[in-house]
């Protein structure tokens, strides 16, 4: 018998996903991501909800492949998943410094003038509701966070 | 990855034969791809990204160095038959307002064409 506020995953319950820092490995991730979102949520998101949640985890992933952990596939990448009601929560933690300070991030894109990088952090941004960059227990962790439309119902 | 060529007339048509992720190092293959054409002196191509299924930063960063080089040649990048999911980060960037999009590899050779 379900709880009264819980989806068909418990209410705050975690899933993780861990995996050696490999860009290769993202594709698979993401396809857990996806199964999740569909599979877990009390709502149904829209299609373009998933592929903007996906393109936020990527984003932040191959952060944490190319910058954080610089390559070196030895440390782990650890994504945690937990929906409670009305938000989707995705941690992404790495031993990486985190997110360079407000001043030192690439402007944002400009039309007039487009640029070959920089493009990720922006995404991120524009993809999800909130983005907070904090460190706990020695890891950084950047959480991003969806909220989800109110149960039944669909954004 | 696997890419089709096809010219017709001064226009190359680019096409990937099998879905791919344009991401990571597999944006660096198509970007050095599209440079090797422009280094041969065919600058009006179209790219038809009806196969890709998904992009990341990475990817874009490809698409938008190759349309630098190909301008600064004088020449252009057009791009044919693009994914809703691909269409909607192309917007998330605005790089749609970037680059010239057509519905399909026959308009975009039009628009070619039309241009002279």
């Amino acid at each position: 018998m379900a709880g009264a506020t819980a989806g068909p995953g418990g209410p705050g319950d975690r899933i993780e996903i861990r995996l050696p820092s490999r860009a290769d490995y993202l594709g698979a991730v993401r396809s857990v991501v996806r199964g999740f979102v569909e599979e877990c949520l009390d709502a149904r998101l829209p299609e373009d909800e998933v592929n903007a949640i996906q393109i936020a985890l990527q984003e932040a992933c191959i952060n944490v492949v190319r910058h954080a952990h610089r390559g070196d596939p030895s440390k782990p990448l650890v994504i945690g998943l937990r929906a409670v009601p009305g938000r989707l929560e995705i941690e992404v933690e790495d031993f990486g410094p985190g997110l360079p300070p407000e001043d030192r991030r690439p402007p944002d894109p400009d039309p007039e003038n487009p640029r070959e990088g920089g493009y990720g952090l922006f995404i991120l941004r524009q993809t999800m509701d909130e983005v907070v960059s904090a460190r706990r227990d020695g890891k950084h962790v950047l959480t991003l966070v969806k909220r989800l439309p109110p149960r039944g119902g669909s954004a | 990855m696997d890419i089709a060529l096809r010219q017709v007339g001064s226009v190359v048509l680019l096409s990937f034969v099998r879905p791919v992720n344009l991401e990571g190092d597999d944006s660096i293959q198509f970007r050095d791809r599209v440079k090797n054409l422009i280094a041969d002196g065919r600058t009006r191509l179209v790219v038809d990204l009806g196969q890709v299924k998904f992009i990341d930063s990475f990817g874009l960063g490809a698409l938008v160095s190759a349309l630098r080089v190909v301008r600064s040649a004088g020449g252009d990048l057009k791009l044919a038959h693009v994914p809703a999911s691909v269409e909607s980060v192309l917007r998330l960037t605005r790089l749609n307002s970037v680059f010239d999009v057509h519905p399909s590899m026959e308009d975009a050779l039009r628009a070619f064409q039309a241009a002279g």
